[in-house]
């Protein structure tokens, strides 16, 4: 198709380009004039990885299968997330993810990578060396799949609606349309919270939540919940206490901790469950 | 119909079909009525003569997404529901 004819065109090209030259064609990674991953043991050395990603159509309903893709890592940038983003370009464009920011923000690509959650763009690729020569992609576990790598979220969006995450006020605030102040002290607290980017790492690794996804919160639910219970500003603390106080929204969580060791922002959500239980008694 | 019983699947396939009949009836006009009941019936018949029965992982597939469109269908700015085949 296309890329036969753009791979025509390359070999056209001179064979040793100069080293200027050859950092162009490296940074337009979206179009199909890099050289094609060598099949079978290229020129110049390539260090060839086998990824075995995750296929399901539901078009053509069948098994999901893994299919094997060889990619080119003198090609690639240093991340998973670009080894999924040349695929798509250049092997198979129906390969499907979800991706947004590529830096660790968005929480839009987070999947299993060789068994442990995690984001892809912030996932480097094992390369070189003779250990794992393959890296197995797939989606998050224990959810339901739609696409390829892309699972449904809407339970994991509904359990963080349900903890009603916003400030909720009795009094009204001391000066009206000024801000609602706040301590450093009392700020500090709120710090391993906050920066929770809800990609559903922590809770899709907890196996408590595997087995119990529609009545247990999950972990990036109750660290929400703990984020509201312990800001100074929030005056409906007893009741948002009450309202996880259940035996399988909060109880579930037997500390197995996977949750902090899957976190690709370093939270721990293990830790701020043990201070809402605390808080609980 | 059939005297035999019904999996739970199936029981699951049909109460989504009377959702989405009830969700018709609760339309103003009776056009709306008639046009979601037909694309709704010839949706659950083609896929109920296409779809092997034993395929457990794409009947629940169809079965969440038809939960979900069944859910945006109740909301009363929805007037009707199509599909379009892309090939």
């Amino acid at each position: 198709m296309a890329s036969g004819l753009i791979g025509r065109l390359v070999r056209t090209k001179p064979a040793k380009l100069t080293s200027t030259a050859r950092l162009i064609p490296s940074r337009c990674t979206s179009s199909a004039t890099e050289s094609k991953p060598s099949s079978g043991g290229g020129g110049r050395g390539s260090n060839l990885k086998t990824f075995q990603i995750y296929r399901w159509n539901p078009d053509s309903p069948g098994k999901p299968e893994l299919q094997d893709y060889q990619i080119d890592l003198k090609d690639c940038g240093p991340m998973v997330l670009d080894a999924l983003i040349k695929i798509k370009n250049e092997m198979d464009p129906s390969l499907t993810f979800r991706r947004s920011c590529r830096e660790g923000i968005c929480g839009s690509c987070a999947m299993n990578i060789d068994g442990c959650n995690g984001l892809a763009c912030l996932t480097k690729i094992e390369g070189g060396g003779g250990a794992a020569k393959e890296t197995t992609i797939t989606p998050l576990p224990h959810m339901f799949v739609i696409k390829d790598l892309v699972v449904d979220m809407t339970n994991f969006y509904n359990q963080y609606k349900s903890i009603e995450p916003w400030l909720k006020r009795k009094s009204p605030a001391s000066e009206p349309g000024k801000e609602i102040l706040q301590s450093k002290k009392d700020r500090a607290k709120l710090d391993g919270m906050y920066e929770c980017i809800l990609c559903a790492c922590c809770s899709t690794s907890c196996p408590s939540y595997w087995w119990n996804p529609e009545s247990y919160l999950g972990p990036a639910a109750l660290l929400h919940a703990n984020r509201w219970i312990s800001d100074s500003r929030d005056e409906y603390t007893k009741e948002r206490l009450e309202a996880i106080d259940d035996e399988f929204k909060l109880y579930r969580c037997h500390t197995i901790l996977n949750c902090a060791r899957a976190c690709p922002k370093g939270l721990n959500p293990g830790k701020q469950i043990a201070h809402i239980k605390q808080l609980q008694r | 119909m059939g005297a035999t019983k019904l999996s739970g699947m199936q029981k699951q396939v049909l109460s989504l079909y009377r959702g989405f009949l009830r969700a018709a009836r609760s339309k103003p006009t009776t056009e709306d009525r008639k046009r979601i009941e037909t694309v709704v019936s010839t949706e659950f018949r083609k896929n109920s003569k296409e779809v092997d029965r034993k395929n457990f992982q794409y009947i629940e597939y169809l079965l969440r997404l038809g939960h979900k469109q069944l859910d945006q269908l109740k909301s009363p700015d929805m007037v009707s529901i199509s599909s379009v085949k892309i090939n």
